[in-house]
């Protein structure tokens, strides 16, 4: 289609209307908001530990007395998951693809490092928090699997901050890469 | 020979044009937050224009300017090279647009049943002598939302039909038909200004 006059005229001065000039608020919050952690309360290993343990104690207190009325009935975490949320397959396979990855990158920085023991017990942890679904009691079971994925999002928080301090101290990853193998 | 000359040259350009800033990208990919202002200062004028006439409003327009950089960071491991980086980064800071005048309830599929032949010549042309670069720009912000949109995104930012029908969810006709309505509306604008002038002067 053939240019008319309004058209040239904007196509020769196109330059002209870039002019004005964003302020510099504009990056400070962008590099505020990028230096955030992605959960709001700072995270450590010892507050994550105190948190999986205190919930741990209420599963095990809350599974035991359930547990004296429905006599051991739930046996497949997996259907109790199934039935209660559809959903948590999906955001499973998602989480545990995240943290695969982060644990790649920081394997990178620090093959022996003291991170895969700490990966491991939290590791230890939920595989206690799925057993606990077999004997909660009925009710409590929607609790559990949003702890399970609570579980997931602060894994994926810890090993981001670790990996940003890797990133920060050692700028330089090392070229090997870990043999060993941490589950998810 | 010449043809297999002009595509060897066409695939260095193409591949010049895809790489740059190559290095920049991969150090932002890394988290390098001295890359990433860098990224942001080569880019963010030439984006806040774009917010600035999508929007409508400096405010708003530095918020999604804010929003739609925050996404790149985080979206960049997902750029792979097949574009340039810069359309990469406009595409998402119209998207960030778009979805800021979806939350004033502009729905652009309304658009749709406005859509017809335009004759493009049945108003006066503003005079050329009267154009000017502010005088545009403020005719621009006298149209409604989906006009001004539609004329920014083919005349300012180089997309074509098909794209901002993609981008806004609308036929790539309903795209031309806007397009020539928003042309007209912004001449008639333009004519009414220079009247203006003309009565003061």
């Amino acid at each position: 289609m053939q240019r008319d006059e309004l058209e040239n005229f904007v196509l020769d001065k196109r330059e002209a209307f870039d002019d004005a000039i964003p302020s510099l608020k504009v990056w400070a919050d962008i590099d505020r908001a990028l230096n955030k952690p992605s959960v709001s309360q700072p995270l450590t290993f010892q507050r994550f530990f105190k948190v999986a343990a205190a919930v741990a104690v209420i599963l095990v207190v809350g599974g035991f007395g359930g547990s004296m009325i429905t006599r051991w009935q739930k046996a497949d975490p997996l259907a109790i998951i199934e039935k209660v949320n559809p959903e948590y397959p999906e955001l499973e396979q998602y989480y545990r693809q995240q943290i695969s990855t982060k644990v790649q990158q920081l394997a990178r920085y620090e093959p022996n490092g003291t991170f895969m023991s700490d990966m491991k017990k939290m590791d230890k942890v939920m595989a206690e928090l799925k057993e606990e679904l077999r004997v909660a009691p009925k009710g409590q079971e929607e609790e559990i699997i949003a702890t399970m994925i609570q579980t997931y999002q602060t894994k994926v928080a810890i090993l981001e901050r670790v990996l940003e301090q890797m990133r920060t101290s050692k700028p330089q990853p090392k070229k090997t890469t870990s043999n060993e193998e941490v589950s998810l | 020979m010449r043809g297999n000359l002009a595509l060897e040259t066409y695939k260095i350009v193409k591949l010049d044009y895809v790489n740059t800033h190559r290095d920049l990208v991969e150090k932002c990919k890394r988290g390098d937050r001295q890359s990433q202002f860098e990224l942001y200062r080569l880019y963010s004028k030439s984006m806040y224009n774009v917010c600035l006439r999508m929007v409508k409003d400096e405010f708003e327009a530095e918020d999604v300017l804010q929003n739609a950089f925050l996404d790149v960071f985080t979206k960049l491991n997902t750029f792979k090279f097949e574009s340039a980086i810069g359309a990469w980064i406009k595409r998402i800071v119209i998207n960030n647009c778009i979805n800021a005048l979806k939350k004033r309830r502009l729905q652009f599929s309304e658009l749709e049943d406005k859509h017809g032949n335009i004759q493009d010549d049945s108003h006066q042309d503003p005079a050329a002598e009267g154009l000017s670069v502010e005088a545009v720009k403020r005719a621009l912000f006298e149209l409604p939302d989906g006009y001004r949109v539609v004329f920014s995104l083919y005349m300012l930012e180089g997309y074509d039909h098909q794209e901002i029908g993609e981008v806004l969810g609308i036929s790539e006709a309903t795209s031309k038909s806007q397009y020539s309505r928003a042309k007209q509306r912004l001449k008639d604008i333009l004519t009414q200004q220079n009247l203006g002038l003309y009565k003061r002067s």
